[in-house]
């Protein structure tokens, strides 16, 4: 028994929706970071699995989920720091908490 | 290197995959959400293995499993003061829960009633390291996007020591 690239399709597309469910309900940012961390791993998949099943010799989706993979440990990376950082002037790291701008 | 997508592993490993990324949901442990999200790492890096692209499921494994992993870690270990405060009550958005299975339905909508290219067979060619590496380094290939990406890598670096950075210090 093999599995087709729809069935590929739809693991990324529900991978994607819970990661879309975490970052809008998650209350702490470390949260938020894991949540779209989640959905960056199911963007991945994508490029590899439509990769694989439709252009296996250019390696166009290869290309795609390396800078994939470059742009999201930056944006972790970044995001962390933010993180630390917000901790540090507020001692909190809470997303309720972050209400200083609010009109 | 396998030829084919076995439908056991698919179904293990999407399963793996699945519970890892609903366990990051539902832990109301902050530190118990960042290993589920190890495991949900490695569930993909295996999928990416029979995709028979391994040389992504090892960046998969070095940069999520490793670094990713490791920075989200110290990063609640930084934060948290004490075993109290890593416990959470459950976040729940009713919002986000309509949104996402909307988003979700409208998704596997478009997936299972698209024309035939998503439901082709897996071709016989195989995708090769060493044309990656030929594709890659070469001047009409990747080889400007390449260094671009390695520029993004050190402004990323730096803004996050500069973030990071006692802020007594200056």
């Amino acid at each position: 028994m093999n599995v087709g690239l729809d069935a590929f399709l739809l693991l990324s597309a529900a991978l994607f929706s819970i990661g879309m469910y975490g970052a809008i309900s998650k209350k702490s940012t470390i949260g938020v970071l894991m949540s779209l961390e989640i959905m960056s791993i199911a963007i991945t998949l994508n490029l590899v699995a439509i990769d694989r099943f439709v252009t296996p010799t250019a390696m166009t989706g290869w290309f795609f989920a390396l800078f994939m993979m470059v742009t999201s440990a930056a944006e972790i990376g970044i995001g962390l720091a933010l993180v630390i950082a917000i901790f540090r002037a507020g001692k909190t790291s809470e997303v309720s908490d972050l209400t200083e701008l609010k009109g | 290197m396998a030829t084919t997508v076995n439908g056991i592993a698919f179904i293990v490993l999407a399963f793996a995959l699945l519970l890892g990324a609903l366990s990051v949901m539902t832990s109301r442990n902050v530190m118990h959400a960042a290993y589920w999200l190890l495991e949900t790492a490695l569930a993909s890096a295996g999928l990416f293995y029979f995709l028979s692209a391994d040389y992504i499921a090892v960046m998969q494994l070095m940069v999520y499993a490793g670094a990713v992993g490791i920075l989200v870690v110290f990063t609640i270990m930084i934060t948290t003061r004490s075993r109290k405060d890593a416990v959470r009550a459950l976040d729940f958005s009713p919002a986000g829960l309509i949104g996402s299975a909307l988003f979700f339905g409208l998704m596997a909508y478009a997936i299972l009633t698209s024309p035939s290219l998503v439901h082709a067979a897996l071709p016989t060619s195989m995708p090769s390291i060493v044309e990656l590496g030929k594709t890659m380094f070469s001047a009409n290939g990747y080889a400007l996007p390449f260094e671009i990406a390695s520029l993004v890598l050190t402004v990323a670096l730096i803004a996050a020591v500069w973030w990071t950075r006692d802020g007594d210090a200056e």
